[in-house]
């Protein structure tokens, strides 16, 4: 669905931000793009969807070339923006003016997913709050039935009961000729929804995996005082004993924590990347 | 599908810009047409007979209204650039040719069509005569109009594009100087050029209103070449560069 090859890319000649980068993503499969602040999460997205233009390299997006931004292509993508202004519409208008660009638009679906998030399609989008007004565009989002459906942050301004109704909603939202890609720092809100992750650095990609090849190649657990266990990658100490991250020597089942992913990745890149042979295939 | 134009598509964004920027649009019909209307009708009271002489409320006509229809597509096209209405605007699935064609058709003929209507009423109201030839020739077909209405929105795109805040203050202010600029160095080139010709001033040159001064038979076939042609390009080129940074 989506293939990047060779990707170089820079908002200034002498500072790149992407450079030889290779990532394949996969219909019916939730990705989670994660990746620390300034690692270019956005831009990738960006790049994805033909808001900005590679500077070498190619990437196809649903079987196009997204700098050529076909309308063909832009109606079966859907981007949900971090900051966005919306317009001075009722949600009622909202729909009417923008569900007519989107071809499998469904009217009932989007009804269904603002009363799970509680909002009223007769109010006002001026007089919402900033996590309502992203609850009505993640909402819209879904019910458009793109493709591909892209989103910057998506948790960010949700309160703690909104992101578990996001969590439902999106679980039940992804189909096999579907691809979401969520992007994200607030690497706990995506826990148990997302198939693949894809960890981004400055200018390359440390790990893009699906989360059965993860927990099969690597192991988290919580290791008591005296256990010794060679081969870990990351741990940290909290009241429950050593939490670590180690490589699955032993073809041990165990829970992926996306946090301490994130961390092994950091503190231990290179291992990481052996590990999983960085072919980037999700 | 067609990838360039779509009358389904073209619609939709027609009704989507058109929905979304209506207040923007009425507040600037609005104020058209209240101070043409409390001019008018302080000139009628006053009997300021300048007023009466239809080539002079045409001249003041203009003044009023390519500002105020400057503004108007100042404050679209800065929204327009911001990238937090300028990103989701780009991933509307409709072609670059679509856009364009709705940028020009609200910004050069909607807004002049509003502003042909107001100048209408007012001839109406206060003078209960229309001449719509003879506005539609000042408004439509007088070359120097689309030179204006075309440079100063291409001015004004720019503006939206080089100043991140206040961008409409500023750029009246840059356009004020460099037309302050542009008036000296067109007086000292005249000076220079034309230091043979006695009494020869600013207005005879430029309006080409002396007849002592022989321009070449192709000066108004070039003018118009540049005006219909020269003067669009220079607004598509702002407009695409306005995309750009949409992104």
């Amino acid at each position: 669905m989506i293939e990047i090859n060779n990707l170089a890319f820079s908002y200034k000649k002498k500072k790149q931000l992407f450079n030889h980068l290779n990532m394949q993503l996969s219909e019916g499969r939730i990705h989670g793009l994660l990746g620390k602040n300034g690692a270019g999460k956005t831009t990738l997205l960006k790049l994805i969807s033909g808001l900005l233009f590679p500077n070498d390299g190619n990437i196809k997006t649903l079987g196009y070339v997204p700098s050529k931004r076909k309308p063909s292509m832009l109606q079966d993508i859907y981007f949900l923006f971090e900051e966005f202004t919306l317009p001075d519409f009722s949600i009622q208008k909202f729909k009417e003016v923008y569900s007519g660009f989107y071809p499998n638009f469904n009217e009932n679906q989007f009804a269904e997913y603002l009363s799970e998030f509680e909002i009223h399609d007769n109010e006002k989008l001026n007089s919402l709050s900033y996590g309502q007004k992203k609850k009505v565009l993640i909402a819209f989002g879904i019910a458009t039935n793109t493709r591909l459906l892209i989103m910057d942050e998506p948790t960010n301004g949700l309160d703690i009961p909104s992101k578990s109704q996001f969590r439902k909603i999106m679980a039940g939202a992804v189909d096999e000729n579907k691809c979401v890609i969520i992007s994200t720092h607030q690497v706990r809100d995506l826990d148990n929804l997302i198939d693949s992750i894809t960890i981004l650095n400055q200018q390359d990609i440390i790990l893009s995996e699906p989360i059965e090849k993860i927990t099969e190649k690597l192991c988290f657990k919580v290791l008591s005082h005296n256990e010794i266990e060679d081969k870990i990658l990351f741990s940290e100490n909290n009241l429950r004993g050593n939490w670590a991250v180690a490589e699955n020597y032993k073809n041990e089942d165990s829970k992926l924590d996306i946090e301490m992913l994130f961390n092994a990745c950091f503190s231990n890149k290179k291992r990481i990347q052996e590990l999983f042979n960085h072919n980037n295939i999700s | 599908m067609n990838e360039v134009f779509n009358l389904k598509r073209f619609g939709l964004l027609f009704k989507e810009q058109t929905s979304k920027n209506l207040k923007l649009f009425l507040m600037g019909t609005v104020l058209v047409f209240a101070v043409l209307f409390v001019f008018s009708l302080l000139s009628i009271l006053s009997n300021y007979t300048n007023w009466q002489a239809f080539n002079n409320r045409i001249e003041l006509y203009k003044i009023i209204i390519f500002p105020t229809s400057c503004l108007v597509s100042g404050i679209w096209f800065t929204h327009l650039s911001k990238s937090t209405q300028g990103s989701g605007n780009l991933m509307l699935p409709v072609s670059a040719f679509e856009r364009i064609l709705i940028a020009f058709i609200i910004n050069i003929i909607v807004i002049n069509l509003m502003n042909l209507l107001i100048v209408l009423s007012i001839e109406v109201i206060f003078f209960q005569k229309i001449y719509i030839l003879r506005f539609a020739k000042y408004f439509f077909i007088d070359y120097r109009f689309y030179n204006l209405l075309f440079l100063l929105q291409s001015l004004f795109l720019i503006g939206s594009l080089v100043f991140k805040k206040v961008s409409i203050l500023k750029t009246g202010v840059t356009i004020f100087i460099l037309l302050i600029i542009f008036q000296l160095i067109n007086v000292l080139s005249i000076n220079i050029v034309f230091r043979d010709i006695p009494n020869l001033n600013y207005n005879d040159v430029f309006f080409n209103q002396n007849s002592n001064l022989v321009t070449p038979k192709y000066y108004d076939f070039l003018m118009r070449c540049i005006s219909y042609i020269g003067f669009p390009l220079i607004w598509v080129a702002s407009y695409f560069k306005l995309k750009e940074k949409q992104g």
